[in-house]
């Protein structure tokens, strides 16, 4: 199920009806809660959409509280739900203080560009980096056409896109894998 | 004879960006990031010939220094933003973000810290070093210490100056342009903090 969460609506809705802006930890703690909330009203498995078009300024702490926090919650293994997430209309200077966070945590996240090509942001390691790229060429492939067009070694694929589906990046589809964005 | 006499600027004559405005709680962070949106874009970008783009950073620059009274003063504090013409000293303009409270202090609040362990040689400067140099933030939680090191890092991108003062200390990251020392102990005591954050005027190739 493809769930779209407009941040500046959860920003109004669950702070103040006069902000734009994703500034300071209290605000970040509040929309996180805000977000949490919807995905406890979704099914078991369910992929959103977390949409920055219409917010002004996003701040570090904020970008702490809204988007490390809520991927390090959804990765752990006794994660509520099995939720992914899709970044949609990040801008630079929103790239700036995401990228540091994720930096910071060893996380990283979809976004998806106006275009509609998606990339991976913040710290993977090679593997991952081409297997995820494998898999965005691909469309849904298996684990051995992963090995093999990432040039990874067969006993090792599972475990790199194991990774990459446990971080978030990637997701189990009708026995196959396919990058988080590839089904929107 | 009334009235007053209109006298010349003098060299270090200032525009005011922020007045004087109270910060104590979350609130009042969004409000200051939203005046000085509104207000400094296009005087970073005309004056201070600072990129477009970067005007974002600015306010977030602002906004991490006001959050660090909210979360760790205990009391609220002040906030004012200026562009002043440094003509002996730089020859340029700049614009300052002066940020101060008169709450706990660095050393205080990471004393505060559960857990933490003292080395021998603990004092304002140290506590300084830490928090502003090492990112250590009060709080266990990892994501905590960001708000100043991205502070330094924007100060770092646009050769800016930072320098925070706390106790009988003063830690500054010094610019090429200034010869200010990195670290000045034994200082008046001065309870709380005060943080200036200093952006000279970009110099381009006409």
């Amino acid at each position: 199920m493809i769930n779209h969460i407009d941040l500046s609506t959860v920003l109004r809705r669950t702070v103040c009806d006069l902000y734009s802006d994703l500034v300071t930890r209290p605000t970040g703690a509040a929309v996180r809660d805000g977000i949490e909330k919807q995905l406890s009203e979704l099914g078991d498995r369910s992929l959103t959409v977390i949409d920055f078009s219409h917010v002004g300024l996003l701040d570090y702490s904020c970008a702490d509280e809204i988007v490390a926090k809520l991927l390090m919650r959804y990765a752990e293994a006794s994660a509520p739900r099995d939720a992914y997430f899709l970044f949609r209309g990040v801008s630079d200077s929103h790239l700036d203080a995401i990228e540091t966070v994720l930096e910071r945590h060893g996380l990283a996240i979809v976004a998806q560009a106006e275009d509609g090509t998606v990339v991976l942001v913040g710290t993977v390691d090679d593997p991952e980096r081409r297997a995820w790229e494998a898999m965005s060429r691909l469309g849904r492939a298996m684990a051995v056409d992963l090995a093999r067009e990432a040039g990874i070694a067969p006993e090792q694929v599972e475990r790199v896109i194991g990774a990459l589906c446990r971080r978030r990046l990637a997701m189990e589809l009708d026995g196959g894998y396919v990058v988080v964005g590839a089904v929107t | 004879m009334h009235g007053t006499v209109h006298r010349a600027r003098a060299s270090g004559e200032s525009d005011v960006l922020l007045e004087i405005t109270s910060v104590a709680k979350s609130e009042d962070v969004h409000e200051v990031v939203g005046r000085i949106q509104q207000k400094s874009a296009s005087i970073l970008v005309k004056e201070l010939n600072i990129d477009a783009k970067a005007t974002m950073g600015f306010a977030m620059t602002l906004s991490e220094a006001c959050q660090n009274i909210v979360e760790h003063a205990g009391r609220g504090g002040w906030v004012a933003v200026q562009t002043y013409r440094w003509q002996k000293r730089l020859g340029r303009r700049v614009v300052v973000i002066a940020v101060c409270d008169a709450g706990v202090g660095f050393r205080q609040s990471l004393e505060s810290a559960q857990g933490r362990r003292m080395s021998d040689r603990w004092d304002d400067g140290m506590a300084l070093e830490e928090a502003v140099i090492r990112g250590v933030s009060r709080f266990r939680d990892p994501g905590r210490g960001q708000g100043l090191a991205g502070v330094r890092r924007y100060i770092g991108r646009w050769d800016g100056k930072l320098s925070v003062r706390s106790g009988t200390a003063r830690i500054a990251i010094v610019p090429s342009w200034d010869e200010d020392v990195p670290l000045e102990e034994k200082l008046p005591p001065f309870p709380g903090a005060q943080m200036q954050i200093t952006i000279p005027e970009r110099i381009t190739d006409r």
